[in-house]
């Protein structure tokens, strides 16, 4: 426990950068320098940092208690902060004593779905703002943790508290697996396609959203295997940190596991003999820019019911439709916001909300700067994609290993001897 | 010497990172935004509608007449104008549509898995599983092999998830029958192999929780992931290595720990780490021989009771430092002395044991190691093991 804990404030990025000179100094003129300097590692540090988010998120972290050799092994991959937690926060006070992390990651699992559909305008402003991927990808990671505690009543009317509920924001099709082709008939959309285990989704970049494809949730589990085998922790700390090691148990989890549990429950696809993935509720968002506001929501709201929103006839068309209203403080006028919003509150009823947003690019160089936090129930096709996006082509970093030089020692050794 | 590295490695974060930055006013816009979204919206829509879909349609489903009755035989007389226009509407007058695959979302039927599935939501684990149990017998009629599977297994996972105390015979009885029917249904009738990974990953999880006697049940599904073939080369490790964890989780009874499977689950991580040779990854199939060495008691030098599984862990061992080295372009040049040295100092200890005790051993068995510690009973598994090596790991 300890050992993980002074590994916390480490970052990736520092075994990326420094491990040359503080962590390994001796290192310098190995021959092994030459992984140090592999691109995939040294000049990238957000591929690390997601690796890092990605495997290590506080509260569903395995358990940092029992945690193995590998804690010190790759701190940067699984046990540092992710950007959540900003480096901020020791990632081993979160989980650690938590004997029931499974069932808490399958109770984050399974979470009312919101459906995003929003104005041209909207996305231009989010755009603007530096969010390519839209009002979705700027809203998601809020979605995953709602602050506070959230009272829920059952239906003996007993009221129970949870700290740690949270929605899932998606594209209205995002759980389709398929492109819904407008005019196309809903019911063509098969039921098996959601299934995705071998259609779909892979090529795809638009619906790379839905999850459910085992053999994606293998690739993305084992870039991650590869990065922690090819992080410069040495067979020095490695084992002197076993050396010391207090904390073992019979059972603990690797954190491989638990990342493969995690995708498996991510990107819940939507079928027709289960509702998880199925909205709840719809968020209908404009912006302050638009010309004729309560036209355009009538618009989007109609698109939900007949237009290119409109989901396959197996889901219940019946859920909630929220309306927001996206304030532009930089550029529109706050007292006409208000006007339209009071406008919006009397047709559409209750389910409005103000969003004032300023509109101006965020740069980290600012002072009331905060990096978007990244999200932790991606689908493995989007943890692939954003790995790729970062700079490393999945099937060279491979041979871009074994080309430096260590093709040699490899091969002749024969790592697999049975 | 933490916080100069730290700020070092922010810097570095920011100059590539592409993740987009907000404003903290934005950020606090937001959160209010998804809270309000989610506590005066989105959660008593959810509450409503349950109440509602409870009041409408299953206490009429659990009702005098509702419980000889499915729902779609009781619902036909007034659903008939909305289902016969659908050409493959089966003869029984049932909701579902077998041809397409689904009811109708305004199909008894439909609205009350959306019921199930809002109480799941809500963790109202209670309803939840009344709803799925119900929900099975009818899809059972209809022959809607999908949502059947899909009843059961949300109705074993909701009893799972239930935290009050489950006694043994409800357990095999209930839980393990949905278990086999919701993954063989997936598997089986519908070739939806994510779901039925799905159903298993989640059973043998809750299941491994409760520990004691379900610990071995959990045990069994994870068995059954990599015996039904639903994963791939990485599922297949993490798996076998999940077995081993499972059986780990059984603790014993009394200071000897009677009934503990300290064996089963050292040949599990045994087995673990092979798996994780064969795909080169060293530092797992080591980290699982670490495993393996702890629970055979292996840790302090001593030896295994069974020579075979004794050279065998060396073996592996071997293999993996091997495999290490290899992958980091080990050399041997001097200035790495200290790191050869460190791995010397621990292979050596592994060897040195077999050669030192291998004659004094009475567990002449033959046969391939791997055998020799299956056959190894747990209870013969806690008697052999002094209690004094047990101490020394939990």
């Amino acid at each position: 426990m300890t050992p993980s804990q002074d590994a916390s404030p480490f970052k990736p990025a520092q075994y990326a950068d420094l491990q040359s000179s503080i962590v390994l100094p001796k290192r310098r003129q190995s021959p092994n320098s030459s992984i140090a300097s592999l691109p995939y590692r040294r000049s990238n540090p957000s591929l690390s940092s997601l690796f890092a988010s990605t495997a290590s998120l506080p509260s569903s972290r395995p358990s940092s208690g029992t945690a193995t050799p590998l804690a010190q092994a790759i701190p940067g991959s699984i046990f540092s902060p992710g950007p959540r937690a900003n480096g901020t926060r020791s990632p081993a006070n979160s989980s650690a004593g938590r004997p029931d992390e499974p069932r808490n990651l399958i109770l984050r699992s399974f979470v009312p779905h919101v459906a995003i559909v929003a104005s041209a305008d909207t996305e231009e402003i989010v755009i603007a703002k530096g969010f390519t991927g839209g009002l979705l990808e700027l809203l998601r990671p809020f979605g995953e943790s709602v602050p506070g505690k959230v009272t829920i009543r059952d239906s003996v009317g007993a009221s129970r508290s949870w700290e740690d509920f949270g929605i899932r924001f998606t594209g209205m099709t995002d759980g389709l697996g398929v492109p819904l082709v407008p005019g196309r008939r809903s019911t063509e959309v098969r039921p098996e396609g959601a299934n995705g285990y071998r259609d779909g989704g892979r090529t795809s970049l638009n619906f790379s959203r839905t999850g459910g494809d085992i053999g994606q949730i293998e690739e993305a589990v084992d870039r991650h295997l590869q990065y922690s085998e090819l992080q410069p922790h040495d067979l020095v700390s490695d084992y002197l940190n076993h050396q010391n090691e207090p904390s073992h148990t019979d059972s603990s989890t690797s954190p491989f596991y638990t990342l493969y549990l995690r995708r498996l429950l991510s990107g819940l696809p939507m079928t027709p003999h289960e509702t998880f993935a199925h909205p709840v509720a719809c968020i209908i968002a404009i912006s302050s820019r638009n010309p004729s506001p309560i036209e355009e929501l009538r618009r989007l709201y109609g698109s939900t019911n007949t237009g290119n929103h409109r989901l396959p006839q197996w889901v219940n068309n019946e859920f909630l439709r929220y309306y927001v209203l996206i304030h532009d403080e930089e550029h529109s006028d706050i007292t006409k916001s208000n006007a339209l919003f009071e406008q919006m509150k009397r047709h559409f009823g209750l389910h409005c909300h103000l969003l004032r947003l300023k509109s101006n690019q965020c740069i980290p160089s600012d002072d009331d700067s905060t990096k978007l936090p990244l999200c932790e129930w991606l689908s493995a096709a989007e943890e692939l994609a954003e790995i790729q996006k970062r700079g490393i082509y999945p099937s060279s970093l491979r041979s871009e290993v074994l080309n430096n030089k260590l093709e040699a020692v490899v091969s002749p050794n024969g790592c697999v001897i049975y | 010497m933490c916080n100069i590295l730290k700020l070092l490695t922010e810097a570095a974060d920011d100059i590539t990172d592409p993740a987009p930055y907000l404003f903290d006013s934005d950020v606090t816009a937001l959160r209010t935004f998804v809270r309000e979204l989610v506590t005066q919206s989105i959660i008593p829509t959810m509450e409503r509608n349950t109440a509602t879909w409870n009041e409408q349609i299953l206490s009429r489903r659990r009702g005098i007449s509702g419980r000889f009755m499915s729902l779609s035989k009781r619902w036909t007389p007034f659903s008939s104008n909305r289902t016969s226009s659908s050409p493959t509407q089966s003869s029984s007058g049932s909701n579902y549509d077998s041809l397409q695959g689904f009811y109708r979302p305004d199909a008894p039927e439909a609205l009350m898995r959306k019921l199930a599935d809002y109480a799941f939501m809500l963790r109202d684990f209670k309803l939840a599983l009344s709803t799925y149990d119900l929900l099975r017998t009818d899809f059972t009629n209809d022959k809607a092999w999908r949502h059947y599977a899909g009843a059961a297994e949300m109705a074993a996972v909701s009893a799972l998830m239930n935290p009050a105390p489950l006694p043994t015979k409800s357990r095999t009885d209930t839980i393990d029958t949905w278990l086999e029917a919701a993954s063989y249904s997936y598997a089986t009738r519908c070739a939806a192999p994510y779901y039925a990974l799905r159903t298993l990953t989640l059973g043998l999880e809750l299941l491994r929780l409760r520990g004691g006697d379900a610990a071995d049940d959990a045990a069994r599904w994870a068995a059954r992931v990599l015996d039904a073939g639903l994963v791939g080369p990485v599922g297949h490790a993490l798996f076998t290595g999940r077995v081993g964890a499972c059986f780990a989780a059984r603790g014993g009874v009394g200071s000897m720990r009677w009934g503990a499977r300290r064996r089963k689950a050292a040949l599990w991580a045994v087995l673990a780490a092979d798996a994780w040779l064969k795909l080169d990854k060293a530092l797992q199939a080591e980290k699982s021989l670490d495993m393996a060495r702890r629970l055979y008691g292996a840790d302090g030098g001593l030896p295994l009771p069974f020579e075979g599984m004794q050279a065998f862990l060396g073996e592996l061992r071997d293999a993996v430092l091997a495999c290490r080295l290899a992958a980091r372009g080990f050399e041997g040049e001097g200035e790495e002395g200290g790191e050869g040295g460190m791995v010397e100092e621990v292979s050596e200890t592994l060897d040195r044991s077999p050669r030192g005790h291998r004659k004094s051993l009475i567990g002449a068995v033959g046969g391939p190691p791997l055998l020799d510690a299956g056959a190894m009973g747990p209870i013969r598994g806690a008697d052999d093991e002094p209690g004094f090596r047990d101490d020394q790991f939990e």
